[in-house]
């Protein structure tokens, strides 16, 4: 990676080759491919989900990473726009996978120790503290009758048995990297 | 025997980067019986003077090993320098570049195995004796299948040199796809101009017989000697009466969609091809016709002036003798009903399509219309790459579709001035000589050209078309409604290309098209002597290239057919009467009825015999032989190996499918551990049980047989046979309380040097 | 011959979309599939994939365990989960790396021994191809006589890399299943359309927009209701249908049931046994 022969002259960054490293890595432990490989044909931002309402780019995403402009896309927002319906993974011809680059990118994100945005905090603790993202709710039905489970005769959720190793075990992971 | 000489050639740094040459020159000079010499580049004109220099200057040498890259390339070279002052087949090479240098990283593996392959060479040639040659006779004839552009150059070109050529074709009409284009490029000269001078051409050259509706169904024998069965449909039209007048046409009752004009209009049960068709005679498409399937109307007979219909034609079969055959086979469109492109939508149509629109003569008159209600288009966009480039449909380019689309987009802004012509795309591909200015001129068109690719193709509640699409080039997210979308649907192999591969036993490659011996120095060989290929049947490609590929094939028949008789080597089986006990399981087990029985005894018939060595493995007394490779050589090959380096994994490999993707392992450089250390054969087939334990005899860590996969065995059925050894000798591996794991057989293409690297990766972790 | 299969039905279905799990619990022994309940699970860790996907593997990997433990093939309900524990499973499968990683903590920490060599269904394939379309039409007392349009969801259809319940383009089996059932059901150019579900824990609004186009572009192809084999997606275009509406600016009105519902009501069983009056969407405008 030509790290410091390459300069972007509007806000004077630079390529950073370790990351790129890691990147493909990390990618590679999961089975994905090398994000070089994308030959920028646009089809994953022409068919994104997030493209019309919240301006996601996935093509521009991958041709950041390829060329190792990763801190942009660490401190961008609009990773955290991405859908997850995996179109641009099921549709590239080149089997790349910019959904997938972007969840690791969010997981260093994470890790960095930045604080979460949206609801993912209340979803963690739901996890590591339930089981499950929340506690079962009480719904109303079309008529405003109030439910819960009890009522409906289904039976109690199950969770694991024992809470603190699998908060433990979840805990741990936190901190291992891929 | 007296000295023998060995050649390491360094092929620049291909080999001496990671194989220590000067550690192989010492190590060998170490026996006395052996002279070495090592050179930059073996296989050029010094290189071949220092081996006649050497063997000049040192009368006690009698063969040779040249340790070099793979075999494919250069053994001819070698063989016709050598034989200058040896025998043809006193020598032996060793592959230390495809198999050891390009696929060893670490310089002291791979020099251990270079080593061990060249000792495994030089164990071998001390076995060898002269082999010497045969004349024989070849038929002059040749077949060309396939009628298109290249079929008939190639035809031509034959006919022109003087051979009688037997055009089989399978439509009613010669004349191929390109009889289907409006105008070609880069020149936009009419392509139905460009080809009927030459399909009226064939239909006249007294040199060519053409047989439509005709379809190669078997073939057998030799090259030089082929023997082809060619199944005629029946046209059910008399040829010699029928005038072309069309009125059959008119009267006959039955509509079916046209399956020239790809379903954009409808013919009759019986019609004429197309307009200008060679010959223009009408044909009956039977499973249709309703005389001929349920013996009512008959219309066509009663009206035809010429009464020229004749409803009881029967199929016929006909047996050709040939001495060369060339495929020019052809590609078709690929399918894309059910992916992101809604092809079902009526106005969504592919480039041939879109031709079909253009012809003058064609089902739309010249008009660019929307198939679903005859309007004339206000929006017209071009989608590439339709299922090319695309690892889901076909990961390779399809060549032709960038140039083509321009053409025709420059076509319709003709035909349409006040059209909106779009254009979506990756790339656009020009490299042919005047494609770039042709591209050129396409820009100076009102034409947007949008450099990204749409997602789906949707349609609205009222049946429009629209889809998004990212523009890079301005940042925008554009959403397009197009009245017509014409998609550059990927080029495949067609039916006949594809059947053409089984009947041939040709090989081919993932994409399925047919592969050539070497596809820069040998474009139009096949592994099958006697045997080429033109044209797209070979991958997309323009019809210039299709000439090409034509006028090239028809040389290379024309070459081996030069003279009325050609001389072989005999490297063919011979058996030892002494030892035979005339119990005739060779007779039984040989596909090409290469023994027979002379008087008392049995004898090979050279001619026949492919040197395959089936019959050395049936023989329970040993007494048959295949001259370029003995028992003797081969166990000697085997020592060697061993002896050199005991932490070997002998591989028996056909010397085609398996060590062609070796080879291509080796030039994709995938490395694998170097413990597999190849052993060629001309077939699997040759292996005894007995051969396939001796290396285990003999300390080898283990055993591989690489065969080519069942039903492609270039000499039928070698690959069951070895199946059945390797069976049994697993079974004895088992009994002898040996890890039978330790023998694998592994059936292989040519072009899956991946799956070769994946195995070696595997058994070399195995043992360890 | 009941196939007994284990039941795993996530977040969504256990803590908020109850009626889906009611028609599930209702309707599946009726052809045949007998449901038995896992202990000791948990989430699967689709929701944080953004967070941690090591976590996300762990949560699938162990439920996977559990329910290997018990002999059983695992019933997802929901293709977030389905996905999850696909991948999860793949994963596992082909990088010795990650399986280490993941299993030894399994078997540490919860003493959960993993596999990984069991079938894992959703409701599509459960009825399709292993019910099967004839058993099915077998059981239809009530046929549907409705148009229903077929929402399959993002992860019911992709990515086909670790194999779906249906195919990514132009995916079938429901429009099968709902026109054996008596329905009418037709492809539609929206039928891929995300309904923005998982964009609900960072970007609200633009979530519920994606639901009321998709809602909008199905009843403007004059359907009559909307199957879905999602929780998430059912949490989105029935729950939330009227807010979804808001959002746009649009009167929205679409029935939208879960696939299992309409099965249900084909077969004769009552709104109130599948959990209908549940549905937030106008689920009893169609007789």
């Amino acid at each position: 990676m030509s790290e410091n022969s390459t300069t972007d002259l509007f806000n004077m960054s630079k390529p950073d080759g370790e990351k790129y490293n890691e990147l493909v890595r990390q990618l590679a432990v999961l089975g994905i491919k090398n994000p070089s490989i994308c030959f920028q044909c646009a089809k994953c931002t022409s068919g994104c989900e997030a493209m019309k309402l919240l301006e996601l780019q996935p093509h521009s995403i991958m041709a950041s990473a390829k060329s190792g402009f990763i801190d942009e896309i660490l401190e961008s927002d609009l990773i955290w726009a991405c859908v997850g319906c995996y179109k641009c993974k099921e549709r590239c011809p080149q089997e790349m996978s910019p959904v997938e680059v972007m969840f690791v990118i969010k997981n260093w994100y994470v890790s960095s120790g930045k604080s979460l945005p949206g609801d993912y905090q209340k979803i963690l603790q739901g996890i590591i503290t339930k089981g499950y993202i929340q506690d079962p709710l009480e719904v109303l039905d079309r008529e405003n009758k109030s439910w819960n489970r009890d009522l409906l005769g289904l039976p109690q959720i199950k969770r694991p048995k024992d809470m603190k190793s699998f908060a433990s075990a979840i805990s741990q992971l936190a901190t291992e990297k891929l | 025997m007296d000295k023998i000489a060995v050649f390491l050639c360094h092929c620049g740094d291909n080999i001496a980067a990671t194989v220590d040459i000067k550690k192989l020159k010492e190590e060998l000079s170490k026996d006395g019986d052996l002279l070495v010499k090592d050179h930059m580049f073996l296989c050029s004109e010094a290189g071949q003077q220092m081996i006649l220099d050497t063997l000049d200057e040192n009368k006690g040498i009698d063969r040779v090993v040249i340790a070099s890259c793979s075999p494919k390339h250069h053994w001819n070279i070698f063989k016709d320098c050598i034989k200058q002052r040896l025998n043809a087949y006193m020598w032996e090479m060793a592959n230390i570049r495809e198999q050891c240098s390009w696929v060893h990283s670490n310089k002291e593996e791979a020099t251990k195995k270079a080593l061990a392959l060249i000792r495994g060479a030089i164990g071998k040639v001390k076995h060898h004796k002269p082999i010497g040659t045969i004349e024989i006779h070849v038929n002059r004839n040749i077949l060309v299948v396939g009628a298109g552009i290249a079929g008939m150059h190639a035809s031509l070109e034959l006919a022109d040199k003087g051979f009688h050529v037997y055009l089989v074709e399978k439509e009613a009409s010669i004349g191929g796809n390109m009889t289907r284009l409006g105008r070609t490029f880069p020149t936009d000269d009419c392509s139905m101009c460009t080809v009927s001078p030459i399909m009226n051409k064939v239909n006249s050259h007294p040199n060519i017989e053409l047989l439509t509706l005709s379809e190669v169904v078997e073939t057998s024998g030799r090259p030089g000697d082929y023997k082809v069965v060619v199944e005629i449909r029946p046209r059910y039209v008399n040829p010699d009466k029928c005038t072309g007048c069309g009125l059959c046409t008119e009267k006959c009752p039955i509509s079916i969609p046209s399956k020239y004009n790809l379903g954009l209009d409808k013919t009759k049960a019986i019609h004429i091809p197309f307009d200008s068709c060679v010959p223009n005679i009408a044909v009956i498409e039977s499973d249709v016709c309703l005389k001929l399937t349920k013996n009512r109307c008959g219309i066509c007979e009663k009206v035809c002036p010429a009464g020229a219909i004749e409803y009881d034609q029967k199929p016929q079969r006909r047996e050709l003798n040939v001495g060369a055959i060339i495929v020019a086979t052809g590609y078709k469109q690929m399918d894309l009903y059910n992916t992101e492109y809604n092809y079902e939508h009526p106005d969504v149509i592919t480039g041939l399509e879109l031709e079909r629109m253009i012809v003058p003569s064609g089902p739309t008159g010249g008009k660019i219309v929307c198939p679903s209600d005859g309007r004339v288009p206000k929006t017209v966009t071009f989608i590439q790459c339709a299922g090319s480039r695309d690892r889901r449909y076909k990961e390779y380019c399809s060549n032709i579709c960038c140039m083509y689309s321009v053409k025709n987009a420059k076509i319709v802004r003709a035909k349409i001035p006040g059209a909106t012509i779009n254009m979506c795309y990756i790339d656009i591909r020009a490299p042919g000589r005047r494609y770039e200015e042709y591209y050129k001129t396409f820009r100076e068109n009102d034409i947007k050209m949008i450099m990204g690719r749409p997602s789906e193709i949707m349609e609205t509640p009222d049946g429009k078309l629209y889809f998004d699409v990212f523009d890079k080039a301005t940042n925008k997210l554009l959403r397009i409604y197009s009245d017509l979308i014409v998609l550059a649907t990927a080029l495949e192999p067609s039916e006949g290309t594809r059947k053409m591969a089984e009947i041939l036993h040709l090989q081919y490659g993932m994409d399925k098209f047919l592969s050539p011996l070497h596809v820069k120095i040998a474009p139009v060989d096949t592994t099958t002597e006697g045997i080429y290929i033109a044209g797209t049947a070979e991958g997309p490609k323009s019809i210039q290239d299709s000439i090409t590929d034509a006028g090239t094939a028809a040389s290379r028949a024309a070459t081996i057919l030069k003279d009325d008789s050609t001389t072989i080597d005999l490297t063919t089986a011979v058996i030892d009467p002494a030892r035979c006990t005339k119990c005739g399981l060779c007779i039984e087990a040989c596909n090409y009825h290469a023994i027979s029985i002379e008087g008392e005894d049995y004898t090979v018939i050279d001619m026949a015999c492919k040197g395959c060595g089936k019959c050395v493995s049936i023989c329970p007394e040993g007494a048959i032989e295949i001259r370029h490779l003995t028992g003797a050589q081969l166990r000697a090959q085997v020592d060697s190996i061993l002896e050199s380096d005991p932490d070997s994994v002998i591989a028996y490999t056909t010397e085609t499918c398996g060590y062609n993707a070796a080879d291509i392992a080796g030039t994709s450089r995938m490395e694998y551990p170097p413990v597999v250390k190849i052993v060629k054969l001309p077939c699997v087939g040759r292996l005894s049980v007995a051969d396939i334990l001796y290396p285990f005899e003999k300390g080898a860590k283990g055993v591989m047989i690489f065969a080519c996969p069942e039903g492609l065995c270039h000499y039928i059925d070698g690959t069951e046979a070895a199946k059945e050894k390797y069976e049994k000798a697993k079974e004895i591996l088992k009994e002898k309380g040996m890890d039978a794991e330790r023998l694998r057989f592994i059936e292989i293409l040519t072009p899956d040097g991946q799956k070769f690297q994946k195995v070696c990766k595997d058994i070399a972790e195995y043992i360890c | 011959m009941m196939k007994k299969i284990g039941l795993y039905l996530g977040c969504v279905a256990s803590t908020e979309q109850y009626g889906y799990e009611l028609s599930i619990r209702e309707v599946m022994p009726e052809l045949g599939i007998e449901l038995v309940d896992l202990d000791n699970i948990s989430c699967c860790g689709a929701p944080i994939r953004s967070i941690n996907l090591l976590m996300q593997m762990y949560m699938s990997a162990r439920n996977i365990a559990i329910c290997e433990e018990r002999g059983l093939d695992m019933y997802a309900p929901c293709p977030q989960c389905h996905l999850s524990l696909t991948e999860t499973k793949n994963r596992l499968n082909s990088s010795k790396e990650l399986r280490e990683k993941i299993v030894t903590k399994l078997k540490e920490l919860e003493g959960l021994e993993y596999k990984g060599e069991l079938k894992i269904y959703h409701t599509v394939d459960l009825l399709y191809d292993i019910v099967g379309i004839d058993k099915i039409k077998e059981k239809v007392k009530k046929p549907l006589k409705w148009n229903i349009a077929c929402h399959y969801g993002c992860h019911t259809v992709r990515y086909s890399d670790v194999g779906r319940p249906d195919r990514a383009e132009h995916p079938y089996k429901m429009e099968e299943i709902i026109k054996t059932l008596g329905g009418n059901s037709w492809d539609y150019s929206e039928k891929l359309n995300c309904c923005g579900a998982p964009l609900m824990t960072t970007h609200k609004e633009s979530a519920l927009t994606k639901t009321g186009e998709k809602l909008k572009a199905v009843i403007d192809r004059g359907f009559d209701g909307l199957s879905i084999v999602c929780p998430y997606g059912g949490r989105m275009m029935d729950s939330k249908q009227e807010k979804a509406g808001n959002t746009i600016g649009e009167e929205l009105s679409l029935p939208v049931f879960y696939l299992t519902q309409l099965v249900g009501l084909a077969i004769g069983k009552k709104p109130k046994e599948l959990g209908l009056n549940l549905n937030l969407s106008a689920v009893n405008a169609l007789r």
